[in-house]
């Protein structure tokens, strides 16, 4: 395997080349600028044989089922809470819960229609669940991309190994658009250029056959929602897969300064007509105060052991589990419920005196706005750096869509970090990507 | 109990004329546990196709848009209320009363409003019902500020209404919430009409032993049958009577006129 996986290096260059031609790109705002920037990609691919995967694919199922079930009782009835498996804390004060959601019955009561979950495997061979991103989670298009371009760049390596296609993306997304729209075209809604995944946005867009448009494409008559064409003519849309944000969605409904949102989209879904992916109010389930209760969940709604792992996870909200993180502060990542991309994470051994005396201060003060985690020594995976093979820390980012039933896609985003010390592989903190092969055999 | 009559009509004036516009209004009295709405008529200026649902609160709302140009908008709603006493109490639903628990919005404590609850704190403990922490802490809130029409507006927080110790209905009610919430009492925003003429009122229900009462705080008193409850919310915002997007229009003035008459 080992000299497959490599038959692709000497073409890494001339991808990166075509990579960047094509304009794969991510934007970051860089103090008060927005720049975009290319998301290097490295050639030696993540292998994931065949058996794994399924086991994965089980585990991603299960828990995009549960993940479902929990968000429709959360805006409904709330036996979760009743039943005292989920405090009402890390509900009604989680910056995820919207009560402008309570009541409303998405389409076929899926909640979340793309699922991006993250994953490591441990040196224990074991994989691991981080986190859980149903909000609006992105990156699919570049291990499709990438392997696209691979296999123009070097046909022969695919020749020589069994792997399942990756390219059926668009077919999977489609289907899910599709299994929801109420009657009309399908848009993908994007808050325009200035967007970090607006590469992203417009690359789905064209693969899907859906209209890319923005918010001023949109507008609502009569409880229905209508696209404007090109020509100037009016179209009933069915389904939006949005790409902005729940609080710019609709300046009516949510944040009333939003200017990129549509007035009334909301109101639409509200009467069922119209289909928006993700449903608005999944935050209350991605958070990372509610990661902890995911597997509960499994055992509540499924009545099934889960099949994936968390990483072993403490709540300080708890006393028992306070006096652990206290206890074991070195050797646990402390993480902040309200931030993502990398940020508000920090880990105990790396605090000086003074800054454990303050953070452990804090964590005392809102001990709801923590959770500690043990620290994964997670596999590395090999990457070239500067002409040499160095092993890196490595996350994937494995798809779940849900149409009649969920659908793990047979790839995901695998990033690394490029710098040797860090195990934080954000884009945004100026990690790379590889491609993900599942071998079919 | 009390059969009311009310009228309420807001007329917005333009300096140039609105391209487009978008509205919700919220404006429709609900059944609930104090209150029955027996009739309402609607009248709006440019006539407009709108439709009528429920929002997430409970709260009804009209919602429409107007695609001529137009440099007034007018709504007028028109109705008949039985109201209950006061003291009808009810309307808990055990699914969303969390949504009343915790700060949101404009009832986020600050320093101000932290360093007052401190200061009253023993008094408020040493209360034998939470019926009676909601009196003890109306009366305390009701000391501390001063009425004065204009002095704040519709975007002022509960802690700078209260910094700054002047403020209309709306404060009084958001300073009220952001205590209740943190004496463990949830408590909830009202928008609403009462007895007499000027313009539309605010005051709060507050959950004691699992049934809603409801407490005027600008008049330091429980409310009686001369109220009509438009809308609920966790502050101002989410029952606001009316919330428009316009495109063009430029400054822009707004009137309204509420009168409500009492029958028997």
């Amino acid at each position: 395997m080992k000299q497959v996986e490599h038959q692709l290096l000497q073409h890494t260059d001339k991808i990166n080349g075509l990579l960047a031609r094509y304009g794969v790109k991510f934007g970051i705002y860089k103090n008060g600028t927005f720049k975009e920037q290319l998301f290097p990609f490295d050639s030696i691919p993540r292998i994931i044989e065949h058996a794994e995967f399924e086991m994965l694919e089980k585990g991603l199922k299960q828990r995009v089922l549960a993940l479902n079930l929990f968000l429709k009782d959360i805006y409904s009835e709330k036996k979760i809470v009743k039943d005292g498996v989920v405090p009402e804390d890390f509900i009604f004060a989680s910056s995820g819960y919207m009560a402008e959601c309570e009541g409303v019955t998405p389409v076929k009561d899926i909640y979340s229609h793309i699922s991006g979950i993250d994953l490591v495997k441990g040196k224990d061979n074991e994989w691991y669940i981080l986190e859980d991103n149903l909000r609006v989670p992105s990156g699919a298009s570049y291990p499709m991309i990438a392997r696209d371009l691979c296999r123009k760049s070097s046909p022969e390596t695919f020749h020589n190994v069994k792997l399942l296609d990756n390219r059926n993306y668009a077919d999977l997304l489609r289907k899910t658009m599709d299994y929801v729209n109420t009657g009309g075209h399908t848009v993908i809604l994007t808050p325009g250029r200035y967007n970090a995944a607006y590469f992203e946005h417009s690359f789905l867009a064209e693969k899907t056959g859906a209209h890319l448009v923005t918010g001023s494409e949109l507008f609502v008559e009569n409880d229905y929602l209508y696209y404007i064409t090109a020509t100037g003519s009016k179209e009933k849309v069915g389904a939006v897969y949005r790409r902005i944000s729940d609080e710019y969605l609709d300046p009516m409904n949510f944040n009333p300064e939003s200017l990129i949102g549509i007035p009334h989209i909301y109101d639409v879904f509200r009467k069922g007509n119209v289909a928006l992916l993700n449903a608005p109010g999944n935050g209350v389930a991605d958070d990372k105060g509610i990661y902890y209760f995911v597997p509960k969940m499994v055992k509540y709604y499924l009545n099934e052991e889960p099949i994936l792992k968390n990483a072993p996870t403490y709540l300080p909200f708890y006393d028992e589990d306070m006096s652990y993180v206290l206890e074991h502060f070195d050797d646990l990542v402390l993480k902040d419920v309200a931030e993502a991309g990398g940020y508000g994470v920090v880990f105990g051994n790396t605090m000086t005196a003074k800054q454990k005396e303050d953070f452990i201060e804090l964590l005392k003060a809102e001990p709801r706005r923590f959770i500690a985690q043990e620290v994964i020594d997670f596999q590395d995976l090999d990457i070239l750096d500067e002409g040499e093979i160095v092993p890196r820390k490595a996350d994937l980012r494995a798809f779940v869509l849900m149409a009649d039933e969920p659908l793990v896609w047979a790839s995901g985003l695998t990033r690394f970090s490029r710098n040797p010390d860090s195990f934080i592989v954000n884009s945004s903190q100026g990690g790379g990507f590889k491609d993900t092969w599942v071998l079919s055999q | 109990m009390a059969f009311l009559n009310y009228e309420y009509k807001m007329v917005i004036s333009y300096s140039s004329p609105v391209d487009r516009c978008y509205f919700t209004i919220k404006s429709i009295p609900a059944d609930d546990f104090r209150q029955r709405s027996i009739a309402y008529d609607i009248s709006m200026k440019p006539e407009t196709v709108y439709s009528e649902s429920k929002d997430s609160f409970g709260n009804i709302q009209i919602i429409g848009s107007e695609k001529e140009p137009h440099s007034t908008f007018e709504f007028t709603i028109k109705g008949l209320v039985e109201s209950y006493p006061g003291n009808v109490t009810g309307g808990i639903n055990t699914s969303t009363i969390g949504m009343y628990k915790y700060p949101h919005g404009k009832c986020i404590p600050g320093e101000k409003i932290t360093e007052f609850a401190n200061l009253i704190k023993s008094e408020i403990e040493a209360c034998s019902s939470d019926k009676e922490k909601c009196v003890v802490l109306m009366n305390k809130l009701y000391e501390q500020m001063e009425y004065v029409p204009g002095s704040t507006g519709v975007e002022t927080t509960a802690e700078e209404a209260f910094s700054g110790g002047r403020g209309v209905c709306q404060d009084y009610s958001h300073i009220y919430i952001t205590l209740l919430r943190m004496f463990k009492i949830p408590a909830r925003y009202v928008c609403g009409l009462i007895v007499g003429e000027g313009e539309s009122h605010a005051w709060v229900e507050a959950s004691c032993d699992n049934t809603f009462v409801a407490y005027d705080p600008t008049h330091n008193k429980e409310i009686t049958d001369e109220y009509i409850k438009l809308g609920v919310g966790r502050d101002a915002t989410d029952c606001a009577i009316n919330r428009g997007v316009m495109w063009g229009g430029g400054a822009q003035a707004q009137k309204i006129n509420v009168s409500v008459e009492k029958y028997y």
